[in-house]
């Protein structure tokens, strides 16, 4: 197996076809408690890195709304107030265990109207070209095998002048905070994964697979070289989460 | 007429700011679930009010809502009116809202906007007990609490006025007694006593030179006419 065949799964170097199997099994694992997990994990901190991702998408009512990964549809909930019963909202994961979670979730909710659901991969995205005024992935990116085609995927649905939005973990700018997280990611996140979920492994993986994704400058790079403009970036938390956006030119 | 838009702060934490402004927002519309006639003003307000605060670095955008107000920290649309300046500024403004003049906070835009927000705020009448009875529902155990929690809120908030009064009450003898940075009162009041009265014999020398100086015009006329 050449290094071309390979990628990571957290700390452990799999085989390029293994790695989307093995996310699956994770996100079927944890899919059932994932909303009690980001509260636990994140003391509700993510509402918080959740809300600027919405006030940045700057989604008003009409537009068309991709949200990738979007597992329990936090992001789709509020999307789906902004554009109104003239836009539409799609609810993607590639995983389906986590879209049922999702989607069950909106339809207690109230959200029937603009809310459509697709199981899709991200890098390769099955809707037409100049699609949405929108693209946003929120935790996701880090799990997709290949992050540069994925990229690439995502400028193609956008419209011209769509932006995309990636809510993910990334390098605290501070070291000892950088101390106090590993700290915290890699002893109490898979005990409170064991405690809570009865997977200790799964949780161990989310923490690994944080430390392999790109960091800040990395990330905007790549979004770059995909071909996205005005590229920035916002740290929150220290820069343990950060917000990318890019605009399709 | 829009105003100028400053673009977003990120001199604070983005989740620090996220958390204020979610803090201020849900204040606010807990306020006004038990005032629907505020409610229903705010919902006819369709302009953005920014508050951009010079220290701490950020800007809030307030905007009226269905439900109520949404307290933003990222808007890329024009605004309609912008607040800045520092928080003790404006909160000093918030208490006080007489005049902007030397208040320490710069307006930009429409005054309008300001003022319709400014209205509904000094309306906004808060029922902690109905609040915090629906809060903690009907029981005998909410009823019983609700009176005593809004008791310890109105103290709270009796304190925190009380404590205000007494922080500016040290300041003022702090600043000029033990630093003597700045005069004490009963000096200024000296200073302003004696400028009146130098003020006054200024007058009174100024008109006395008048005088004198109306005399000097006339005299020379006398002796002429003596020589004739």
């Amino acid at each position: 197996m050449t290094k071309q065949d390979t990628t990571h799964f957290g700390f452990e170097e799999v085989a390029t076809d293994e790695k989307a199997h093995r996310v699956a099994d994770v996100f079927h694992s944890v899919a059932g408690k994932y909303d009690l997990m980001n509260d636990l994990m994140s003391g509700g901190v993510h509402r918080l890195w959740k809300r600027f991702t919405i006030e940045l998408s700057a989604v008003r009512p009409g537009h068309k709304v991709l949200d990738i990964a979007g597992g329990t549809g936090d992001l789709a909930y509020k999307f789906s107030k902004l554009v109104g019963d003239e836009g539409q909202v799609i609810l993607s994961d590639i995983n389906s265990s986590m879209l049922n979670v999702g989607r069950d979730r909106l339809i207690d909710r109230g959200v029937n109207q603009n809310v459509q659901y697709v199981q899709l991969d991200a890098q390769h995205i099955p809707f037409d070209d100049n699609s949405f005024d929108c693209v946003t992935i929120a935790f996701g990116l880090r799990n997709v095998t290949d992050k540069d085609l994925a990229l690439r995927s995502i400028l193609r649905v956008l419209k011209p002048g769509g932006r995309l939005l990636v809510l993910e973990f990334s390098k605290p700018k501070n070291k000892l905070l950088e101390k106090v997280y590993d700290e915290y990611s890699f002893r109490l996140l898979p005990f409170m994964g064991k405690l809570i979920t009865d997977d200790a492994d799964s949780y161990r993986y989310l923490a690994e697979s944080i430390r392999m994704h790109p960091d800040q400058k990395t990330l905007q790079s790549m979004m770059d070289e995909a071909g996205f403009t005005n590229t920035e970036y916002h740290n929150m938390t220290g820069g343990i989460v950060a917000l990318h956006k890019g605009i399709k030119p | 007429m829009a105003a100028e838009q400053t673009p977003t702060s990120i001199s604070l934490d983005a989740t620090v700011v996220q958390a204020i402004a979610v803090s201020i927002e849900s204040t606010i519309n807990t306020a006004l679930r038990y005032d629907p006639s505020s409610k229903q003003k705010i919902t006819q307000i369709n302009d953005v009010l920014a508050i951009q605060l010079t220290a701490p670095n950020m800007t809030l955008y307030f905007h009226g809502q269905t439900d109520g107000v949404s307290v933003l920290s990222y808007y890329e649309d024009p605004v309609s009116t912008q607040l800045s300046g520092s928080i003790f500024a404006l909160i000093h403004l918030l208490k006080q809202p007489t005049s902007l003049t030397n208040s320490g906070v710069q307006l930009s835009g429409s005054v309008a906007l300001l003022q319709q927000w400014q209205a509904i705020f000094d309306t906004l009448d808060i029922d902690w007990e109905d609040a915090l009875g629906q809060l903690f529902g009907n029981n005998l155990i909410s009823d019983a609490f609700a009176p005593i929690a809004s008791d310890y809120l109105r103290q709270s908030s009796q304190w925190t006025h009380q404590q205000q009064q007494e922080h500016q009450r040290l300041i003022s003898e702090y600043l000029p007694e033990e630093l003597n940075v700045v005069p004490s009162k009963p000096e200024v009041e000296s200073f302003i006593e004696q400028v009146g009265d130098l003020r006054l014999h200024t007058d009174r020398l100024a008109a006395r030179i008048q005088l004198l100086k109306k005399q000097l015009a006339e005299k020379p006329l006398v002796k002429n006419e003596s020589k004739q």
